[in-house]
């Protein structure tokens, strides 16, 4: 798509998209003399009683969350504001990045945030959530397995990590890890030397973004028990089982920051069923006090820790299970997001 | 990490209920090898604080009575009175008053003598030359003379160092006695006294006593003479009660753990281990 019909497209869109009464008139600017001197175009925005706002635009066909600093301050250089982004489509994740710039957007499928103080007006509207122009790039998705592996050893092991490491210690191929570190780092999820190693990941950020992808009672086989002598005998039991097991949810989080743990205990072990029955635990539909899990994949069995004799998930699973679990869990799962952005480690 | 899954505070006003028990143990003197402990006490002793989010707490101390065991003297109530406790309004029961946490509290001790021992009349025990007042009657108890152990009765009072070794009931005598209790209760007007913690005491014991020592306990009031029938009919309370979620003793548990349990996962829980039990005592 060239870029003038794309701002035609985009400005379409915002058209349709403000009240009655307000005019919205485009003005393109070209200069190919000196093209980083003036911005792409400015916007005039005038309410129903004649006052308008002059909002200085630049157009991209593809904005990462990565380029949104870049952008704004082009921006700065020419004029106070306010600004506007304009691009063919903008991800639930750049659209957040912009929105804590403060920057307006706008893209041709219909996403826009236009805030103004003069004239008033706060207007939001959301358009397409995954791309309608997929380029041919790898990644863009936690789903699956494993991209849960490279989040999962991204958080756990301490930058730097070399692709290569990252791919042994993930368990796949360099090839993929190359790929989605190349899209994470565009994602601003983590920042990377030229062709180099990873130097530094946003831990909190990456949890938060696997859990667009991932949810723990989907993604993982749960089943849902109850233990009729109640949660602590259920864990004393546990601890005295023969087979692999590993807690998450809030019993974890608990553990880690300053939690009341509910009366739900969720665990992953290798066959729920097996499990259930060794523990002594009653299928339940109502007044489950347990939920089994069988695992998305095997790495939730990586990096635990104990408790005296009790096992626990690694921070970084149980930040993304209680992210996706009912309840107040996502609250419990921000304790532990803060605790693993302030760098402390158990 | 034990400790911390149930926080151990234990109620003011449980431990001055201990303490006024001891006092009335401390006063029966030679009489004390005939009571056994009975009641929320000794059920407690057994099962802890069952990882329920209700503490475990009571202000009544329950004695059962054997007569057979009891000697002249001292005589039972003057034995009361001098631990400072005066007849309350039903037969057996003695009240005092103490101080709990800055307010004046009744703590009741109540002397029960299993019906099937108690000899004739409609409330008041005879007790020979004890008198006729001392003791209550109690359907249900029997169990408790019975199925019991010797357990060393301590203060939960750090500061008291007084201890006395004592009969406690088994839980399984403990489980019967508290059945009759719900029975008799559920059928009074409108189930007035009912008291839900009752039912949650039964609940605390199913949770926290395995099924094969249940099992046993019972097994072994089925095969005495004395205490055979009351237990055959608590069991048919057991499955009446507690035998299905929607059941009356399970619904009191769930009005006893209001707001502080899932109310479905109690009642579940009761339904199960009930039917637990009995299956296991094929009844």
């Amino acid at each position: 798509m060239k870029e003038a019909i794309l701002v035609e497209k985009a400005f379409r869109a915002l058209e349709t998209k403000l009240p009655r009464g307000w005019r919205p008139q485009l003005r393109l600017e070209r200069s190919n003399s000196a093209p980083e001197s003036r911005p792409d175009g400015t916007i005039d925005i005038t309410s129903p009683d004649g006052v308008k706002a002059r909002l200085v635009f630049e157009a991209k066909t593809r904005v990462f969350p990565r380029d949104v600093d870049a952008l704004k301050s082009r921006l700065e250089r020419y004029s106070s504001g306010p600004y506007l982004i304009v691009a063919r489509f903008l991800t639930p994740s750049t659209r957040r990045r912009l929105q804590e710039e403060n920057v307006n957007y706008v893209d041709t499928t219909g996403n826009v945030r236009l805030v103004l103080e003069r004239p008033g007006v706060y207007l939001e509207a959301v358009g397409a959530d995954t791309d309608p122009f997929p380029a041919d790039e790898p990644g863009r998705s936690l789903r699956g397995p494993k991209a849960g592996r490279i989040v999962r050893a991204l958080c756990d092991f301490p930058a730097p990590l070399s692709i290569s490491d990252l791919a042994t210690k993930a368990g796949v191929d360099v090839s993929y890890a190359s790929r989605m570190v190349e899209w994470l780092a565009r994602e601003a999820l983590l920042t990377r030397a030229a062709r180099g190693p990873v130097e530094s990941v946003r831990q909190a950020e990456m949890v938060r973004r696997w859990a667009e992808d991932y949810e723990v009672l989907k993604s993982n086989d749960a089943r849902s028990f109850l233990d009729p002598r109640g949660l602590e005998n259920f864990i004393k039991r546990l601890r005295e089982s023969r087979f692999r097991y590993a807690i998450t949810g809030s019993l974890a989080a608990a553990r880690i920051a300053q939690i009341a743990p509910s009366r739900l205990a969720m665990v992953y072990v290798e066959d729920p069923e097996r499990a259930g029955a060794a523990l002594n635990l009653r299928a339940a539909e109502t007044g489950a006090n347990v939920m089994l899990l069988a695992p998305f994949d095997p790495v939730v069995f990586e990096r635990t820790w104990k408790d005296g004799s009790t096992t626990f998930v690694a921070p970084s699973q149980a930040a993304v299970d209680l992210l996706t679990s009912p309840g107040r869990a996502p609250a419990e799962a921000e304790a532990i997001l803060e605790w693993m952005a302030s760098g402390q480690r158990k | 990490m034990d400790g911390e899954w149930t926080a151990q505070v234990i109620d003011p006003v449980y431990v001055v209920a201990r303490a006024a028990l001891l006092d009335a143990l401390d006063a029966l003197g030679e009489q004390r090898d005939a009571v056994v402990l009975v009641g929320a006490q000794a059920i407690y002793l057994h099962t802890g604080d069952t990882d329920i989010a209700v503490p475990a707490f009571t202000t009544d101390g329950d004695l059962a009575i054997e007569p057979a065991r009891l000697k002249p003297e001292p005589k039972l109530a003057k034995a009361m009175e001098r631990a400072h406790f005066r007849p309350g309004i039903q037969p057996g029961s003695w009240i005092c008053e103490r101080t709990v946490a800055g307010v004046l509290t009744t703590i009741p001790v109540d002397l029960m003598v299993p019906e099937a021992l108690a000899g004739v009349g409609r409330r008041a025990a005879r007790l020979g030359d004890h008198g006729a007042r001392v003791g209550r009657r109690a359907r249900g108890l029997e169990g408790a003379l019975v199925d019991n152990s010797g357990r060393r009765l301590t203060s939960l009072d750090p500061d008291d160092q007084r201890a006395f070794e004592i009969r406690v009931a088994g839980p399984g005598a403990l489980m019967v006695s508290k059945l009759h209790k719900l029975a008799e209760r559920s059928q009074e007007a409108a189930g007035r006294r009912v008291k839900d913690k009752d039912a949650l005491d039964v609940l605390r014991i199913l949770r926290a006593i395995s099924t094969e020592t249940l099992v046993e306990s019972v097994r072994r009031l089925q095969a005495d003479a004395l205490s055979a029938e009351v237990t055959r009919e608590a069991m048919t309370h057991l499955a009446a009660l507690f035998g299905s979620a929607s059941a009356a003793g399970a619904q009191m548990v769930i009005r006893a753990t209001e707001r502080l349990e899932d109310p479905a996962e109690m009642a579940r829980s009761c339904e199960v281990l009930a039917n637990e039990l009995l299956q296991a005592l094929k009844l």
